[in-house]
């Protein structure tokens, strides 16, 4: 059932996806003037008209559509012009803007729906919840947040960023590459996690599960750090855990706000509903009433917000990525998918940029799924309803 | 309509945040009379002033109240200059936003082939990260696209057609297959009427939060973009953040008061936005009693089984 679920909505998800690529391919051409030659216009007419018809740009725009089209679909995305093939390119860049988006949201959700329970909780949003939410939320327009540090930071003279932002240079100068480590780290949470909610499928008795559960997931942290110290590179993940505490400080900044204000008002009510009282007469302390089954059906409207707001989510990281690497001169930017979409668009090279967007699209669906994927968990009606309809 | 309005208004939250709005509208409106009567434009034009008396950069003085920057320029006076394309984009893409999901919303309520072709673009549309489409507008240097006027209208769209029709979709099922909109039915309304009369009103508060929030999302993007000089308006807040952080390299000091007078009136004008959406999410959120009267009738509640043996 879940299963076929899934599969329906990847395939849904991939057409939609499909429409997605046509509207940027003809966006970014059309309005982007001038190719990858324009950048050595200089070279004289004869030389760019050579090219442009080597790489099949003097073509009509359907016809290059079509063969673009073709390419993609075969997961054939070429290279960026003289060096790696824009597949390895982007690979390099995905596990920084992961990183960056997982640790960001996952901390503003977890923060978030603790105080907005707490906030909520027989009250419903009240005012001042409201207007300090909706403060925290757009007092920290990414790039500006990053400003407001950095500048009172340094004037009051703290060394904070060079140290956090720039990696040890000693460390990594044996060759070792940040993105390997990057998805190194990645891999070594997320496999004992899967391993865990797998495993935990078939263990049926309540208590049993529970206790799994508590236990493995206790234990990644100490697993994740043997496998890293085995690996050598556990001074490595380190110094780039230091890296990222200022971007996803930002990101968590950014999204806190509004995680708080929707869990808030959407626990209006909630402690005189039915099941609060059922489970209060079976002798449930408030508490657990709040954590554990307001708290729950509490989170759902949050997640289906992030799912509208994906777009944005995805923007704003865009934005943070990209004010982390322009202030001027400091060697601070993250290199993730951003910097390789800024930086294709600056050097006209279309491919890449488009490449980028096709990656951004993925992701987006994956995230989507996956919350889907949650709200089912969390609310079995959810669940029921697509069994009915198959 | 009136009552949508005494119902957003009726909260806290909207009463600030409309009352940040309205004073952002009033310091865009004063500059230019500002500048036609007590500020000499030699001194104060946001482009070209020049301050000959003092040495610049140079910190809040009472000729300066925040200061000159390093062009010699008045930063309040560039800030007020900032203030019309920041509220123009904003309200822009608010309305558009609002107009273009409450059309697909009722297209796709009244007509069930439209629905899953609609269905289709919204999910296509969820795809884009906005401010990247816009960094790709914006690509041309020649051309110039970005204004403020044209900002706000593609910003409003897109975020109209994503996030904000996927919302308010959602929201009008349960509005056409509801009982009052079957009583209509009954009555004789025919689709247009059932969609002009029962369902636009009823979506009113809850565009209404994405208005604003498209809003606050335009401002904030728009900012970022004119700080990368993506955009065309050349007198704005993101544009002397922008020259504050670049002069550095030549006069050697960070101009932290440009900065923060830069940063203060973007976070306010945001939060104008921010809490008058929760005003009307607050109105959304009981839309039985936030109604036009017309529908705020209340329905006596069923009498409980007991009180009828009681009374019988």
């Amino acid at each position: 059932m879940l299963r076929r679920y899934v599969a329906g909505r990847l395939v849904a998800g991939l057409f939609g996806l499909i429409i997605f690529l046509t509207l940027v391919f003809f966006l970014a051409r059309i309005m982007i003037p001038g190719d990858i030659t324009t950048n050595f216009a200089v070279g004289g007419g004869g030389n760019v008209s050579r090219v442009r018809e080597s790489l099949g740009l003097n073509r009509p725009l359907w016809e290059q559509y079509l063969v673009w089209l073709g390419r993609v679909l075969s997961l054939n995305f070429g290279r960026t012009g003289a060096g790696p093939t824009i597949m390895s390119v982007l690979l390099a860049a995905l596990p920084w803007t992961l990183t960056m988006f997982g640790l960001g949201l996952g901390a503003a959700f977890w923060v978030g729906s603790r105080v907005g329970r707490r906030a909520g909780w027989r009250r419903g949003l009240s005012t001042p919840t409201s207007l300090g939410a909706a403060s925290l939320s757009s007092i920290f327009p990414p790039w500006l947040v990053f400003l407001a540090f950095y500048t009172t930071l340094t004037m009051f003279g703290f060394r904070v960023f060079n140290k956090v932002t720039a990696l040890q240079y000693d460390l990594w100068s044996e060759g070792m590459q940040e993105h390997r480590v990057l998805w190194t780290m990645i891999l070594t949470v997320l496999g004992p996690l899967a391993v865990s909610l797998f495993i935990g499928r078939f263990i049926t008795e309540r208590r049993r599960k529970v206790l799994w559960a508590r236990v493995s997931r206790a234990s990644i942290p100490f697993i994740a750090v043997l496998i890293w110290w085995q690996a050598g590179i556990l001074l490595h993940v380190l110094d780039l855990l230091g890296f990222f505490i200022l971007p996803v400080l930002v990101l968590f900044l950014l999204s806190v706000g509004d995680v708080i204000l929707v869990v808030a008002a959407s626990m209006d009510g909630l402690s005189d509903s039915d099941f609060a009282l059922t489970a209060r007469a079976k002798g449930l302390t408030s508490k657990q009433v709040r954590e554990r089954h307001a708290g729950r059906v509490a989170l759902l409207p949050a997640l289906s917000r992030l799912t509208a707001n994906l777009p944005f989510a995805l923007g704003g990281l865009v934005i943070i990525e990209a004010s982390f690497g322009r202030l001027g001169g400091y060697r601070i930017d993250v290199p993730g998918v951003a910097s390789v979409l800024f930086g294709s668009l600056r050097a006209r090279n279309l491919n890449v940029t488009l490449a980028g967007l096709i990656l951004v699209g993925v992701i987006t669906l994956t995230v989507r799924i996956g919350l889907d994927l949650a709200a089912a968990t969390l609310d079995p009606r959810i669940q029921l309803e697509r069994a009915r309809r198959g | 309509m009136i009552g949508w309005i005494r119902a957003v208004l009726g909260h806290l939250e909207a009463r600030v945040g409309l009352g940040i709005l309205a004073f952002f509208a009033l310091l865009a409106i004063a500059h230019p009379i500002l500048l036609a009567t007590v500020w000499h434009p030699g001194i104060y034009d946001p482009r070209a002033g020049y301050d000959v008396a003092i040495s610049h950069p140079s910190y809040p003085s009472f000729a300066h109240f925040l200061g000159t920057d390093a062009f010699g320029k008045d930063t309040f006076s560039m800030l007020l200059a900032g203030t019309r394309p920041a509220l123009v984009t904003g309200v822009l893409a608010g309305v558009t936003t609002a107009v273009v999901a409450l059309t697909v919303a009722a297209f796709s309520s009244a007509f069930r082939p439209a629905d899953r072709l609609l269905g289709l673009l919204v999910d296509a549309a969820l795809y884009l990260p906005v401010p990247v489409v816009m960094l790709i507008l914006g690509a041309d240097p020649q051309a110039d696209r970005l204004t403020p006027e044209v900002f706000g209208l593609l910003f409003g769209l897109l975020t109209g057609l994503s996030s904000g029709a996927l919302v308010l979709r959602s929201q009008a099922l349960p509005i056409m297959t509801s009982g009052f909109v079957d009583a209509a039915r009954i009555a004789g309304a025919n689709n247009r009427q059932v969609i002009t009369r029962h369902l636009i009103p009823a979506l009113v508060p809850v565009a209404g939060a994405y208005v604003v929030l498209g809003a606050a999302g335009a401002v904030v993007t728009q900012g970022f973009l004119s700080w990368l000089s993506y955009t065309a308006t050349y007198n704005d807040w993101g544009t002397l953040v922008y020259w504050a952080i670049v002069t550095r390299d030549f006069t050697g000091q960070l101009l932290w008061h440009v900065l923060i007078a830069a940063g203060v009136a973007l976070t306010l004008l945001t939060l104008g936005f921010h809490l008058l959406s929760i005003g009307f999410r607050r109105a959304a959120a009981r839309p039985w009693t936030s109604l036009p009267p017309t529908y705020a009738e209340p329905v006596p509640p069923e009498p409980l089984a007991v009180e009828i043996a009681v009374a019988s």
